[in-house]
């Protein structure tokens, strides 16, 4: 379980998170959609302290801090415990794709290095990127660098995995196959947060959504009360023009 | 065709053996001057990417005088100049000047690769790391470090090549290197043009083999880096 509690965040002098709360129970999936800028990303970016929020409170599971005083080992306690899919997968370039999976195990989780090896080369195989195993990020296109992230994002084992538009930067044919891998990580009742543009893809695998604008959660449901029956005007006009 | 088997082969089996000593010296000059600049360098990098307090004016200032004076004055204070004021630099011999002289030249241009290289990595390799947990040294040294050791190897590569024929500047202050023994021979036997051609084509082979280094070096830990 993961909550996260009056959020508020200003670059400058521009509110991106405007005291936002938000809940996640444990093996759930939740989506945030909303237009540009509106601060999906640093919401997902606060949670791990990529970004420093002014205002607010987290609690994973039975550890809990205030972003206020939030301490260095409180944030190294937050990241060890979260993981992240980015939008440009953001692999190690060092590294080959076993090799990237294997980095935090043996570096953050002090596991040793056969552990790490063979928890990277199960989660190869679950993305289907076993045969790669060996090739270095430059080498793979988009939809297998996602892959790798993901199981990368995976291997940490996590209390939850934050996606940051995780195919938006992918040509559309490669789409599908990350939407596939995240698909059966929600099977697998995998705690996940995901932002996203792909309404079909977040209607279904979403046990909520959650739309944002302006800094701000405007509406939050299910997928067939939102997608079927939005409650706001503003909701209703974003489905429509991002549903066809 | 006469010209070669009469006068400069002749010659060229006198002044070979005698350039050959010479490349030994700026061999070492070089090899020294080479190592103490990338450390020197890697430290200056390393204090301007952190802006470490106090450090960080000082290493400003000398980067900027280093590349902004020609390397001959730098000789002439250091080897010169300095004694007239400063005791211990009395009894410094001129090897030890001149491969001083020439790694604190160079570690002004390499601090510049290497703070170059290190900026050239892109922040989304920062944030993976961060967002893992990795701390702010198993950053640096597995993920940002590696990475930019493999942009700086042209630059720093060119560096060394610099550095090797500013050796030749050695000669001013008396020094045996290629250039020195050059020098000499050409004024005893009245024949500059052969000589020179021959200097040349020693630092040439030199510059030659560098560059083989280089690619050798590129091909092993480059293999990242290729589609
Ligand atoms: N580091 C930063 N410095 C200053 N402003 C920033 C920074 N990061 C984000 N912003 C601003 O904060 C606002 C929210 O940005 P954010 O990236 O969270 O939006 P988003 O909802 O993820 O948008 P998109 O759908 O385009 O990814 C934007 O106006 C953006 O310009
Ligand atoms: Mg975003």
């Amino acid at each position: 379980m993961i909550e996260i509690k009056n959020l508020s965040k200003t670059f400058g002098t521009q509110m991106v998170l405007n005291d936002v709360s938000l809940k996640i129970e444990k093996g759930k999936v939740v989506v945030v959609i909303g237009p540009s800028g509106t601060g999906k990303s640093t919401l997902l970016r606060c949670i791990n302290l990529l970004e420093r929020p002014e205002k607010g409170r987290i609690k994973l599971g039975d550890f809990e801090a205030d972003y206020e005083k939030i301490s260095k080992a409180e944030i190294q306690v937050l990241r060890s415990r979260t993981s992240m899919v980015f939008q440009n997968s953001n692999l190690y370039r060092n590294k080959t794709a076993l090799e990237n999976i294997k980095l935090p195990l043996t570096a953050v989780k002090k596991m040793e290095d056969r552990k790490a090896e063979e928890i990277g080369l199960g989660l190869l195989e679950k993305v289907g990127m076993l045969e790669k195993k060996d090739a270095y990020p430059e080498t793979l296109s988009g939809g297998e660098k996602q892959r790798v992230g993901i199981a990368r994002a995976m291997g940490v084992n996590p209390d939850i995995i934050l996606f940051d538009e995780p195919t938006s930067a992918l040509d559309p044919e490669l789409v599908s196959e990350v939407l596939e891998v995240i698909q059966d990580l929600a099977k697998q009742h995998t705690t996940m947060l995901i932002v996203t543009h792909e309404m079909k893809f977040a209607r279904s695998v979403a046990d909520e959504i959650v739309f944002m604008e302006g800094g701000k959660i405007v509406e939050q449901a299910p997928p067939e009360e939102f997608f079927g029956n939005p409650r706001t005007e503003r909701t209703r006009r974003f489905i429509s023009s991002n549903m066809e | 065709m006469e010209y070669l088997t009469e006068t400069f082969i002749p010659y060229a089996r006198i002044l070979v053996p005698l350039l050959v000593k010479g490349l030994g010296i700026t061999i070492y000059v070089s090899a020294a001057a080479f190592f103490l600049s990338v450390v020197l360098g890697a430290l200056l990098a390393v204090i301007e990417h952190f802006q470490i307090k106090g450090l960080n004016q000082f290493v400003k200032v000398y980067v900027s005088y280093f590349r902004g004076t020609p390397l001959l004055i730098q000789l002439f204070i250091f080897y010169y100049g300095l004694p007239m004021v400063m005791d211990i630099m009395k009894n410094c011999p001129k090897t030890l000047a001149l491969i001083l002289c020439l790694a604190l030249n160079a570690a002004a241009y390499i601090s510049e690769s290497i703070r170059g290289a290190i900026e050239s990595i892109d922040q989304g390799q920062y944030e993976a790391c961060l967002a893992f947990g990795l701390t702010y040294t198993q950053m640096m040294t597995k993920v940002i470090l590696p990475q930019a050791a493999v942009a700086a190897i042209p630059p720093i590569t060119n560096s060394c090549l610099d550095l090797i024929k500013m050796s030749s500047l050695g000669m001013t202050i008396g020094i045996q290197d290629i250039m020195g023994e050059a020098q000499l021979t050409a004024a005893t036997y009245y024949k500059t043009f052969e000589t020179y051609i021959l200097a040349a084509a020693f630092y040439w082979a030199l510059a030659a083999v560098l560059g083989r280094v280089q690619r050798m070096i590129e091909q092993k830990i480059g293999v990242a880096y290729r589609k």
